[in-house]
């Protein structure tokens, strides 16, 4: 019986750790926010071109996804509410979408 | 009945899979380096409802970045544009950073010791000549709980008036009204992880990826992984939402009330309801019908006792025949055949359903019968308290919830769920704030719109705003800036810029903000989150509990405040926090909050929070074996209640042919007033503009970017028109954006509220469109 608990236990430690809100709100730790901080990615950067106003995210994967047309590929395609994090910035000249050339 | 404990399990390890974003973060090098002398702390956002954790960088007594909180379950490391550039929201040119005093036309620099007494003297007198019903304080939700709580022992318990209300009876006082008739106690039963847990989403009239968008991507994570998620979008706009949405059903205004009684129609049509749960927990109720509008003053409408009819089910259910799907059809512009669907949706056993809304509902004039309306959707179903599945009320502001709500800083709220009205809830508040009960008015107070009337009438001599703007924000504004710039009342206004409401101020008190003080938020899930002060406020400006405690000393109501200096926080926290004990919503010890990334309430006696209220699965209020129960209802029942159709107070005709809405967009928040001074976020969206249908805007000659003047009976206002923009209102609809500071939009809006919560309706008036 007890060979059965003590794994069991274990697993329900590891459950309520990783998944659980924190137990025992007294005994949690210090949480450590430099580390965090390091975890996070900070700001996202800005849109240095034109973007229609109802833009949708497979339009920005068309080329973010591989690094098409040289933009910088997106670490995480699968959000596609780009707009939500990513704003129109400053447009650049060299960054506007050279449509009318129509190179493939 | 209900859930089982492992299967309680199973659903809190689903719910640990929303990730943070993207893939694990490689850092490059050399960011160490740069991060170094960074001193960091927690905190949740300034701006929305949702209470993304955020991680706050400080170095040399100034804010030098803001992260997401890969550690914060609201957002697992995502911010939305507005968080990212949190900081410089308090690092405007303009911040307010002395006392001002009116000297006629001008605003003239004065000491902390000269406003003070300026403001006492004006309170005194008017208490002294006209009672203590003479004067007032609005407040915000985005006020701390500690600042709603000073303001609400002030007033209540000190002054001895109830005028006290907060900002927040413009966006949530709907949703607590059909909380309290429901279920006997505020606030969901869900939270977030039913936006990962479930698999059918229904939005009524929110722009969810625009007004929560960190929500909404959660939302979307979910569909992504599970391709069987569907999300249906019901609104009279198309959005950015609706751009990811699997379906989108175009509804006419105020058409909600009639779509969903046809839907309900329905599931008591095909007997598609849950008998056994609606035996078990459900009780019928009829209130009272031909409610008025509000737009006398002084209107009185309230639902007593005597009002309610109790009802059999069957006898419901005869009531509810005359909704037909047709009927449906014919008022809300919802095709018959797709509301058959949605009853069918709704009922379906193997689908995990939520309904979510926000202003388009809040903001109402039948906003209360319409969450009334979608709680019998759930109720009748059974189709709520279960970990993936239920209605969920997203709020605006950050501590709507938290402050407004929890510590009740309405007219007619004391903390807890309790209210003025009540006699022992007077007692029990009395007891708490050592006072006399006599001394807590049991008359309720002005609700907002009634508050800003009195001043036009001269009734209100003296409030005092803080922390919202109210002379940007409310419908009708020019009447209220009219009363207001005619020196009717004494009006003193704590912010920390410049706003529309400072300039029609007799005295202006520069505020701390954010993180240049201590402070405690209560998000939508019922999370709880504590920061600590990281830096100095500029200037002379000071906290707003600062403000109102020595002002209540002026008052000789210091005693009320008998806080240590360096306990502060923590005692009137202690103090507070006996109110939420043993009555469901319970609160955690202080120092709980600063280890945590906040927690759900009602804590549990061992600490651990609770995601879903009334179920035996997780809430250690309901006793194992007993499945679900409402044990804050009086007899541990949900109220189904029977709310029919009623038009809105204004519909358009020949004369004014456009349905007029107002709402939010994702770069601004509220009336801008701190995302207006960040560049970035300016730079985005500049300025409101009015969006049209293109088949309207062809037919009137009007192009993109071109003038046009919108007028309602209220007022007139030009604004550029916005086509195939970000949102497109449905044909006969136009919407505007209510952020933008040198357009007074709310001027046109008009002041018909909710009879019930008193909520005013920005979402539906008549206005003319011509091109300018």
């Amino acid at each position: 019986m007890k060979l059965i608990v003590r794994p069991m236990l274990l697993l329900t430690a590891v459950v309520s750790l990783a998944f659980m809100a924190p137990a025992f709100a007294d005994e949690q730790p210090e949480p450590n926010l430099a580390a965090d901080a390091l975890q996070s990615p900070g700001n996202p950067p800005v849109i240095p071109h034109a973007v229609k106003a109802d833009q949708d995210g497979e339009a920005c994967n068309a080329c973010h996804r591989t690094g098409l047309k040289k933009a910088p590929p997106t670490s995480h395609p699968e959000r596609l509410n780009c707009t939500s994090c990513h704003v129109q910035g400053e447009v650049k000249k060299e960054n506007m979408l050279k449509k009318s050339k129509g190179k493939k | 009945m209900g859930l089982t404990r492992r299967d309680f399990i199973k659903a809190s390890a689903a719910a640990a899979a929303f990730a943070a974003v993207g893939v694990p973060v490689v850092r490059p090098k050399g960011a160490q380096a740069a991060e170094e002398g960074i001193t960091w702390g927690k905190a949740p956002c300034r701006y929305c409802g949702v209470g993304c954790c955020v991680l706050v960088g400080v170095k040399g007594g100034r804010i030098v970045a803001t992260k997401g909180d890969p550690a914060g379950p609201v957002n697992k490391g995502l911010n939305c544009i507005k968080g990212y550039f949190l900081s410089k929201a308090l690092y405007g040119k303009d911040r307010l950073t002395t006392p001002l005093i009116r000297k006629g036309n001008k605003m003239v620099e004065a000491s902390w010791d000269e406003a003070l007494d300026l403001i006492a003297s004006k309170y005194k007198e008017a208490i002294a000549s006209h009672g203590p019903d003479s004067v007032a304080m609005y407040g915000s939700g985005q006020w701390t709980i500690h600042e709603g709580y000073t303001a609400s022992k002030l007033m209540k318990g000190g002054i001895g008036t109830n005028n006290l209300e907060p900002n927040a009876r413009l966006c949530m006082a709907s949703a607590v009204v059909a909380f309290m008739n429901t279920f006997g106690s505020d606030e969901p039963m869900g939270c977030y992880d039913d936006l990962d847990l479930g698999d059918t989403y229904i939005l009524w009239g929110a722009n969810m990826a625009e007004a929560h968008p960190v929500l909404f991507s959660r939302l979307i994570d979910n569909k992504l992984k599970h391709p069987g998620v569907k999300l249906i979008d019901i609104a009279t706009r198309r959005t950015r939402t609706t751009k990811m949405a699997d379906e989108y059903i175009a509804m006419r205004p105020q058409g909600d009330l009639a779509a969903i009684n046809a839907i309900i129609h329905v599931i008591l049509r095909d007997r598609l309801y849950d008998e056994a749960f609606i035996k078990q927990h459900v009780n019928f109720k009829r209130g009272k019908e031909n409610a008025p509008y509000g737009l006398k003053d002084k209107e009185v409408f309230n639902e007593t006792p005597a009002d309610i009819k109790n009802l059999t089910f069957d006898e419901y259910k005869v009531m509810m025949k005359q909704f037909t799907p047709q009927w449906g059809e014919k008022i809300s512009g919802i095709p018959a055949k797709k509301i058959e669907e949605l009853a069918r949706i709704y009922s379906d056993k193997s689908r995990k359903i939520n309904s979510l809304w926000t202003m388009g509902v809040n903001q109402h004039s039948r906003g209360v019968w319409v969450n009334n309306l979608i709680y019998n959707l759930h109720l009748l179903t059974g189709k709520i308290c279960k970990p993936g599945e239920n209605p969920l009320s997203l709020t605006g502001q950050p501590s709507a919830c938290g402050t407004a709500r929890e510590v009740g800083t309405f007219s007619h709220r004391l903390p807890a769920d309790m209210v003025v009205m009540n006699e022992a809830h007077r007692k029990k508040a009395a007891g708490i704030w050592g006072i006399d009960p006599n001394k807590i008015s049991s008359k309720v107070g002005l609700h907002t719109m009634e508050m800003f009337r009195a001043i036009d009438r001269s009734e209100l001599k003296c409030i005092w705003i803080q922390c919202t703007n109210p002379f940007q924000s409310l419908p009708n504004v020019s009447r209220l800036r009219k009363a207001a710039e005619a020196r009717k009342a004494f009006i003193v206004v704590s912010d920390i810029y410049p706003t529309k409401s400072t300039e029609v101020a007799d005295v202006i008190l520069p505020s701390a903000s954010w993180v240049e003080k201590e402070g405690v938020f209560g998000n939508t899930e019922r999370r709880t989150q504590q920061w600590f002060k990281m830096i100095e406020p500029p200037g002379q400006a000071r906290e707003d509990t600062w403000q109102m405690i020595e002002f209540a000393k002026r008052m000789g109501l210091g005693h009320l405040f008998p806080y240590s200096e360096k306990g502060f926080y923590k005692e009137m926290w202690e103090e507070y926090r006996k109110f939420t004990i043993g009555v469901g919503k319970d609160l955690a010890p202080y120092e709980a909050y600063a280890k945590v990334r906040g927690l759900r309430w009602p804590v549990k006696p061992d600490g651990k929070e609770t995601r879903w209220r009334y179920t035996e699965a997780d809430d250690a209020n309901v006793k194992k074996g007993e499945g679900i129960k409402f044990y804050k209802a009086p007899d541990n029942k949900a109220n189904v209640w029977f709310r029919p159709y009623e038009p809105p107070a204004e519909s358009p005709d020949k004369e004014y042919p456009f349905w007029f809405s107002t709402g939010r967009v994702l770069e601004h928040w509220h009336t801008g007033t701190m995302t207006g001074r960040v560049p970035e976020l300016r730079r985005a969206v500049s300025g409101a503009t009015i969006e049209m249908h293109p088949e309207d805007a062809k037919r009137m000659g009007i192009k993109n970017r071109d003038k046009v003047r919108v007028t309602s009976r209220r007022g007139t206002i030009v604004l550029p028109a916005e086509i195939n923009g970000r949102g497109t209102p449905e044909k006969g609809n136009v919407f505007t954006t209510f952020f933008d500071e040198t357009k007074l939009v709310n001027e046109l809006c008009i002041d018909a509220f909710d009879p019930l919560s008193k909520e005013p309706d920005f979402k539906k008036c008549a206005v003319k469109v011509k091109k300018a």
